[in-house]
């Protein structure tokens, strides 16, 4: 069976390269990490994930403008979001079954079998 | 033996000198310190012989430990008010015409002094002349003869009229009893302040009747009496004079005395013979109505001034909090993020999950979700997330907040003691919110009685019925009287909460639980939760003896 590509947009390199670690053991998934919005937008198209782990407070492109410019283009549009904040708090992400404002939420910091299951949720 | 009086006299210039000499004679009473600018004054000449420490600025004595009163000789009002403002809490500043009022005394007795002495002369003279056997020579004026003391209080007064003029002229209200107390004087100011005529009270025992429609003692009685027993039920304010033994100092205030309503303060000192017999009390009445008046717009004031600064500083304190929450959330779970991927990392790397490494990333866990812990209380004031209202059984939320302590109660070795009445009203409530609620006060309780003991919960309905304790929320228009609301009490056997902590237990940031405890913010969560229900929390205890906290909160209608 084919690994499911998760595309992972934060700016801490070092959440992101153990995620990339954690994720790959598991040998489920196929992980492209990319540390800003803008380069993080300019992967989707080309890397074509089955879901996007997006980091919301980046200092060049912030979540939320990935989230919009994605939801925009026909190729990418349905392609799953599932937001990492550490400004939510996990008792009101889970309150709100895991979903803000119409998208997916996990409040940092995560442990990697509740990431599992939340990606396992959400992809497509 | 009683302690003697301290007192510090200020201004040594003439009145000042005559305050040095007649209170160094005095036995009961120490002079401390002489001040004047002028070290050539010559008070402080003569404190300087008597070895009295001297000082160009008063202050070098105000902290003195038991200073009971200062004298102010200046005559300089301004330097009154610097006293009034800066002199220990407890000290006597006696001035203005006070101090002139001794002064005259002290004038008025070299006088009788220096007359008696001239008496003297002339009755040795008289003698001599007697037993010369020529007529004796009557002087005009019988000599208070102190060696042959005059057994009638009325004589030993009648017969001095330079007293009595001093005391009619006094511009300070006086009045004298006897030892039966008969008025012997009532000065023209006493007069004019009380509004009663000397002649209605002269000789009688009715100068009750100026200030009372009853008849009750007056300080000048008390002190006749000498029974200074249950003056609280006589005057709002009272102590023992500091500086005459047994005499008395009282205020109070008094509806139309001399046609207006006047705050009073008397002092009243008892008067002995040589003999050291009781003969007479004096009493002066001072009207200090203006500054009083003054004092309590003051204290008003002040106290308003006082709650909007609490005020501020809450706000303030939230706002901070607030902006700081979302900040460090941010700053401190991307690292604690990376942390807890890195030990999800590291298990996966060790063979079994046991032995010292994967204790020691079981401990790292725990510390992550310790710090997130935190975060999370600070990021409850950063947002007033909408609340979930619907109407809830509060007996309900009470039992589901209860089971999640349960077990700690039992560990704690506390009983639950439930008084819930069954047809409380429901109430507008987040459910959620309000078991943290009670899960907090139940924490506090259980961490107020470590040796064990009782939980009372109590919940009824009732209708306000009038201002209650705590609900100094009311103008802002959460409860009105008569408005039906659910109350909540918890009351624990605990140590109590000491008084001045009762405020500020609700507080951001108040903890007694030292480093080990917690940061103080969850009663401050709670307090928050509370107000956003518009309702209303507050606590009350006696300090070792438990504390209860009340919950009012609005029906769902």
């Amino acid at each position: 069976m084919d690994r499911k590509r998760i595309l992972v947009i934060d700016d801490e390199e070092n959440f992101t390269k153990l995620i990339k670690w954690n994720l790959e053991k598991t040998g489920k998934y196929e992980i492209r990490v990319e540390n800003s919005g803008l380069l993080g937008f300019s992967a989707t198209k080309e890397f074509k994930p089955h879901l996007i782990l997006l980091d919301i407070l980046m200092p060049d492109m912030d979540g939320s403008e990935v989230a919009f410019q994605l939801k925009c283009d026909e190729d990418t549009k349905d392609i799953p979001i599932v937001f990492l904040t550490a400004v939510a708090k996990k008792e009101e992400v889970e309150a709100n079954s895991g979903v803000i404002g119409g998208h997916p939420f996990i409040a940092k910091p995560v442990e990697l079998e509740q990431l599992i299951d939340v990606i396992e949720r959400n992809a497509y | 033996m009683a302690e003697k009086a301290k007192i510090l006299i200020i201004g040594a210039g003439k009145c000042g000198r005559a305050l040095v000499e007649l209170f160094s004679k005095i036995e009961k009473i120490t002079i401390i310190g002489v001040v004047d600018f002028n070290q050539d004054a010559p008070g402080i000449k003569l404190a300087k012989t008597l070895n009295i420490p001297t000082a160009v600025d008063y202050r070098e004595f105000m902290n003195k430990a038991g200073l009971n009163c200062i004298f102010n000789s200046t005559g300089k009002a301004q330097i009154e008010e610097e006293l009034m403002l800066s002199k220990p809490a407890g000290v006597e500043v006696i001035g203005g015409c006070s101090v002139n009022l001794i002064q005259e005394l002290i004038k008025e007795r070299e006088k009788v002094e220096q007359q008696l002495k001239g008496l003297a002369q002339r009755r040795n003279n008289v003698v001599g002349n007697i037993d010369a056997g020529s007529t004796p020579i009557i002087p005009k004026m019988e000599p208070p003869d102190f060696n042959k003391q005059v057994k009638k209080d009325e004589d030993f007064w009648g017969k001095d009229k330079l007293i009595e003029s001093i005391i009619q002229n006094s511009a300070v209200a006086t009045f004298v009893i006897n030892s039966q107390h008969k008025v012997l004087y009532w000065n023209v100011a006493c007069e004019e302040l009380t509004g009663t005529k000397a002649k209605d009270l002269l000789g009688t025992s009715g100068h009750w009747k100026a200030f009372y429609s009853h008849q009750r003692p007056c300080v000048a009685d008390i002190v006749i009496d000498n029974s200074f027993v249950d003056l609280d039920k006589f005057y709002k304010v009272y102590r023992g004079s500091t500086l005459i033994p047994n005499g008395l100092h009282a205020e109070d205030w008094y509806s139309k005395l001399g046609g207006k309503d006047r705050y009073i303060v008397f002092d009243a000192a008892p008067i002995y013979d040589t003999e050291g017999k009781l003969i007479a009390a004096i009493e002066t009445l001072q009207d200090i109505t203006e500054r009083k008046k003054a004092e309590d717009e003051l204290k008003k004031a002040y106290t308003r001034l006082k709650e909007m600064q609490n005020q501020v500083i809450q706000a303030e304190k939230l706002n901070t909090i607030g902006q700081l929450a979302s900040g460090v959330a941010h700053e401190v779970r991307n690292p604690l993020g990376i942390i807890l991927q890195g030990v999800n990392y590291l298990e996966n790397k060790i063979p079994a999950k046991e032995g010292d490494v994967f204790e020691t990333l079981t401990m790292l866990k725990d510390s992550v979700k310790r710090a997130d812990k935190i975060i999370n209380t600070l990021l409850d004031f950063s947002r007033f997330t909408n609340l979930d209202l619907r109407p809830e059984d509060i007996n309900s939320i009470l039992e589901s907040s209860l089971s999640l302590v349960r077990i700690k109660f039992e560990s704690s070795n506390i009983d639950i003691i439930p008084e819930i009445k069954k047809d409380v009203p429901k109430v507008l409530a987040d459910r959620n919110k309000l078991e943290q609620v009670f899960v907090n006060i139940f924490l506090n309780a259980i961490q107020a009685m470590p040796e064990g003991g009782n939980i009372t919960i109590r919940s009824y309905g009732k209708k306000l019925e009038g201002i209650e304790n705590g609900t100094s929320r009311r103008e802002e228009g959460y409860f009105m009287i008569g408005e039906k609301v659910v109350v909540v009490e918890i009351e624990d056997t605990g140590v109590g909460i000491p008084e001045e902590n009762l405020k500020k237990v609700f507080e951001p940031f108040f903890t007694t639980k030292g480093l080990t405890g917690g940061v103080g913010l969850g009663l401050s969560v709670t307090k928050n939760i509370i107000h956003m229900h518009r309702g209303i929390i507050y606590a009350e205890s006696r300090f070792g003896h438990g504390a209860k906290v009340t919950v009012i909160l609005k029906i769902a209608e």
